[in-house]
């Protein structure tokens, strides 16, 4: 649509909107067909220890496009300096700055501890990363990190993996009009719809994972997800009609035949 | 004992203590000392792929040929997995 601009994190300009994992897939080579299918030019990764005893693994990285920005995250740490020592490795292994922050506060909702994911956000700031947090969909939560100095703001639609899409759409809508940095939605898009609602929203991004690993057919739903974001996207930029309680015809009422 | 028994009593005695150290948690030994590098030729991990932690700190790569393993040291070898 004319007058839309790309979105853009920390002065990097992206060509999509849509931001997909590399986690859950039934095969790299599905992965792969996904990752194209997506038009996404970004992705996340996890760090973790190496396989010593068991060598024969491919490795991950020969199956992303070599123009896909990798975005390595902190998954699965638990304390600020879990996640702090994660990022400072993810960054040593990956040739960039950047870095998806998760310190996750409770094991079975996954949701962020937001104390300690402020901290963190000051400290690898401080160390001239570029920080980008899942959090909660919380306006205090998120302005918290953007004073922390976080490039974006990356609030849950729902609990990680959950696939209940969004959950609270008017704190969504309150976070983007506050927020001075992109608002991308992070985990919890179910299906397609989810993602739209989430770009009508107002959201810059949409990131997930397992809406489109987790999908019986993940290379259609990659494809469903980025029609998906574009859509949500226009709707958001063509200003929608307001809700009302009652009909209003699309069809002249003068002129109707016999009356 | 006959001579071929005093030649690997010999052998086996003459040989130094290995070199223990953590690798990714595990126990792990060492044949004799080498470097960071060496033992991830000796891993076949390719060192443009991984990220090395040696004794809690990060090691830059640019270091990993000139840095030594020793006894008791703390290695953590790290790579990108999938991820969400």
């Amino acid at each position: 649509m004319p007058g839309d601009t790309s979105l853009v994190i920390a002065g990097r300009t992206f060509k999509s909107r849509l931001i997909i994992g590399t986690g859950k897939y039934p095969s790299h080579a599905v992965m792969a067909q996904a990752h194209a299918a997506s038009g996404a030019d970004m992705v996340t990764v996890a760090l973790r220890r190496v396989n010593i005893s068991d060598r024969s693994k491919e490795s991950l990285l020969d199956y992303i496009d070599p123009n896909i920005f990798i975005l390595p995250n902190t998954a699965g740490c638990y304390t600020a300096d879990e996640a702090i020592r994660t990022a400072r490795l993810g960054r040593e292994a990956g040739l960039s700055n950047w870095v998806k922050l998760e310190v996750i506060g409770d094991e079975r909702t996954l949701f962020p501890d937001n104390e300690a994911l402020i901290e963190a956000t000051r400290v690898l700031v401080r160390e001239g990363f570029v920080v980008l947090p899942y959090t909660n969909d919380d306006l205090i939560a998120c302005r918290k990190l953007e004073d922390a100095g976080a490039s974006a703001v990356m609030p849950l639609a729902a609990p990680i993996g959950s696939g209940l899409g969004i959950q609270n759409a008017n704190n969504i809508r309150i976070i983007r009009e506050f927020a001075r940095v992109p608002m991308i939605i992070d985990a919890g898009v179910g299906t397609a719809s989810d993602a739209a609602l989430a770009m009508e929203l107002g959201a810059d991004g949409v990131l997930m994972n397992t809406a489109i690993a987790g999908a019986q057919e993940p290379v259609a739903m990659a494809e469903a997800m980025k029609h998906a974001v574009i859509a949500g996207r226009l709707a958001y930029l063509s200003g929608r009609i307001p809700r009302k309680s009652y009909a209003t015809a699309s069809s002249p009422v003068e002129g109707m035949v016999g009356r | 004992m006959t001579t071929l028994a005093a030649a690997q009593y010999a052998e086996v005695f003459s040989r130094p203590d290995p070199l223990r150290i953590t690798l990714n948690g595990e126990l792990f030994e060492l044949d004799e000392p080498l470097s960071v590098a060496d033992l991830l030729v000796k891993l076949s991990i390719d060192a443009r792929r991984v990220a090395v932690e040696h004794n809690l700190e990060i090691l830059r790569r640019p270091l990993f040929a000139d840095t030594l393993v020793h006894e008791g040291d703390r290695i953590e070898i790290v790579n990108f997995v999938g991820g969400g």
